[in-house]
């Protein structure tokens, strides 16, 4: 897999806990999509039941959120404040940037019998979850960010995050 | 199942039928792969085209920000008077525009034949 380290590993039991995938990343776009790609690849390849683009599309949320708003620490409101342009150059910039790009984003993906549980984490500040829940209005789901989180809700079954607010959690259950 | 370098990889090409630029996207368009699409379609746009056929059939992946890429080029497309047309979604992307409501923004025919007589 291209700039992303890989751990699969595999217990013999095949009802519970059986695949377990720790995968960590640099801050790049490539290596996010990368890595991706391969988890759900290494399910899929497994055998495991379930919808791939349904995963993918998840874990791609999930990863670019890690990866612009956490390592990056690219502030959503410069999109409203300078511009669609300016908010993907600053992206640029900063992945060319040791200082922010050398920070690592952490997938940890299990597979049990009847769901798969994931956790991805980065090395940002975090941020209020509980703030930005509070504010959000089911209508106002037109804006970059609400579409990413409109995504991520309609394809996980459960979602949560720690207290600092850099690590997100989530399971999809598995099909019958 | 295809190996993960081949599936996250876009392929784009384009070609003009009656005045109409027919863009083919192939393969995924996601924060890894939307820089190269924006560029090359801002290309068109600068070169005067203003009316687009967005041919996804073979697209098989999209995620926020290739989504967000779209409303970004439909919103320059609208500045210069032009149109822009989806056609052919596969039936998980076509899924997803309604989910986030973006077909209200961006038509969506089921034929790229369709697409272009709605230009007419």
């Amino acid at each position: 897999m291209n700039n992303s380290n890989g751990n699969v590993e595999q217990t013999g039991h095949p009802c519970e806990h059986f695949l377990r995938i720790v995968y960590e990343a640099p801050s790049r776009r490539k290596a996010i999509m990368s890595l991706s790609e391969s988890a759900a690849f290494t399910v899929e390849k497994m055998g495991v039941e379930t919808d791939f683009n349904r995963l993918k599309l998840v874990l791609m949320e999930v990863l670019t959120n890690a990866l612009l708003y956490g390592n990056l620490d690219i502030p959503s409101s410069l999109r409203d404040s300078q511009g669609e342009d300016a908010f993907w150059e600053l992206v640029k910039q900063r992945e060319e940037d040791e200082a922010f790009s050398s920070k690592k984003i952490i997938l940890e993906l299990e597979c049990a019998s009847y769901e798969i549980r994931c956790s991805v984490k980065d090395q940002g500040e975090g941020f209020n979850w509980r703030e930005y829940l509070r504010s959000k209005d089911a209508n106002d789901m037109e804006g970059y960010h609400e579409r990413g989180i409109l995504l991520i809700l309609s394809c996980v079954d459960s979602l949560s995050w720690n207290e600092k607010g850099n690590e997100i959690r989530f399971t999809i259950e598995l099909n019958e | 199942v295809k190996d993960p370098e081949e599936r996250s990889k876009m392929e784009l090409s384009h070609e003009k039928i009656k005045g109409i630029v027919v863009v083919y996207l192939k393969g995924s368009l996601s924060i890894a792969t939307t820089e190269e699409f924006y560029s090359q379609v801002s290309s068109l746009l600068d070169d005067g085209e203003k009316n687009f056929v967005f041919h996804i059939s073979s697209l098989d992946f999209i995620d926020s920000t290739g989504l967000g890429t779209l409303v970004r080029l439909t919103k320059r497309i609208k500045e210069k008077n032009g149109e822009i047309r989806l056609a052919e979604p596969q039936t998980h992307i076509k899924e997803m525009f309604e989910l986030i409501r973006m077909d209200k923004v961006l038509p969506i025919d089921k034929t790229k034949e369709e697409a272009l007589e709605a230009f007419e």
